[in-house]
């Protein structure tokens, strides 16, 4: 008997070792089913593979209130990209009429209510652009996430499990519904089912927070091979515009969520 | 009942109890961790295990939505002006003076700030 016992530690050593690779799998590392992936995937090289395009979005945004309302504010974007290194941005909205522009030297936001604009040098290509403006000033391109060459990385970098939703329509086009959960937030994207898998829709949850707000991008007029004039990327200052100064990031917050 | 068998039983039982408990992965210390993350979960389509975050910040995008969606206000700057501030140029640069404060604006972020600043004259 003592020899049977004896015989019996091995096999639940290797059961536990088992037991213990499968979980680190499937709970302590992200989990994204194949079928999601593979439409994350697709959109991602589909994106990448994309020289010169453009595409609106129609975003809404909910703010906490007092009293625990919650408020929508509207913007519409127009993006433009040149790959290696121009984007442009026009975003027209509730809270702010903004522009974007990167011409592979520097970046500039222009206020046209406050008429003030901002210029800082940056790297020479959009990703590392993108990158300093973020770490150094918290400067943000809208949906920047997308128009990174490597999407699928950016877009997966915290999420825990992505699952997939089922195919569901946006705006008349079939679209392939995903979720991704996260630790402070969940998002969706819905990616045309076809040959050209673009994201066509795009909500953000933040689910902790009282009354779970949400982000909600609706992407529209692509042009995926679009000719773009360069003047499109050069900033010009109006003339009664001033120049003001960028705030750098807080080292402290830049970090946080 | 034999002694023996009795004996033998027990053993049985209990590993057959530690097998399950092994190939389960131990469910009786698993299940508390996540059992909150669970419930919020429970609404949204797709099953699976969720477990805490191993990493704090979400990027990008997601990171700049969440922090839009509670924004913070410190007491250096402030998002507007009251509507009865004056506009002054000092030096060619455009001050704002109101209710004895003077302000410059300032980009934080994307957003356009009004900085608390020294009377500049």
């Amino acid at each position: 008997m003592r020899i049977r016992i004896l015989l019996l530690i091995p096999i639940f050593a290797a059961m536990f070792s088992v037991h213990n690779a499968l979980g680190d799998d499937a709970s302590y590392s992200s989990s994204i089913e194949p079928k999601t992936d593979q439409a994350l995937r697709q959109m991602s090289d589909y994106l990448k593979s994309l020289k010169e395009f453009t595409f609106r979005t129609e975003n809404t945004t909910d703010e906490l209130a007092l009293a625990g309302s919650k408020l929508q504010f509207g913007q519409t974007v127009d993006i433009y990209v040149r790959r290696p290194d121009r984007l442009r941005a026009n975003a027209e909205g509730d809270l702010a009429n903004q522009q974007f522009y990167y011409d592979g030297k520097s970046i500039t936001l222009f206020n046209k209510n406050k008429n003030v604009y901002a210029t800082l040098e940056a790297p020479s290509e959009i990703e590392s652009a993108l990158e300093y403006a973020q770490q150094a000033f918290e400067i943000n391109a809208p949906l920047s996430d997308l128009i990174y060459r490597d999407a699928y990385r950016v877009l997966t970098e915290n999420v825990h499990s992505g699952h997939y939703v089922g195919l569901h329509h946006v705006r008349g086009v079939q679209c392939h519904h995903l979720v991704f959960i996260q630790d402070d937030i969940d998002w969706q994207i819905w990616i045309e089912n076809s040959q050209t898998p673009l994201p066509r829709k795009m909500v953000i949850t933040s689910k902790w927070l009282a009354g779970g707000p949400q982000f909600t991008a609706l992407m529209s007029y692509w042009k995926t091979s679009a000719r773009l004039p360069e003047d499109l990327f050069k900033f010009t200052a109006p003339v009664t515009a001033q120049k003001i100064q960028i705030l750098p990031a807080d080292p402290e917050k830049s970090d946080k969520k | 009942m034999n002694p023996r068998i009795s004996k033998i039983s027990i053993k049985l039982i209990l590993i057959a109890f530690l097998c399950v408990w092994l190939t389960t992965g131990f469910p009786i210390i698993h299940i508390p961790q996540n059992v909150l993350v669970y419930k919020a979960e429970a609404q949204r389509r797709g099953g699976g295990r969720y477990v805490r975050p191993s990493r704090p910040s979400d990027r990008r995008t997601a990171r700049r939505v969440h922090r839009r969606h509670h924004r913070y206000r410190s007491g250096a700057y402030v998002y507007s002006l009251a509507s009865d501030c004056r506009e002054e140029i000092v030096s060619g640069k455009r001050y704002y003076y109101c209710d004895g404060v003077y302000y410059q604006a300032h980009y934080q972020g994307n957003d356009v700030v009004y900085v608390e600043v020294e009377n500049p004259q």
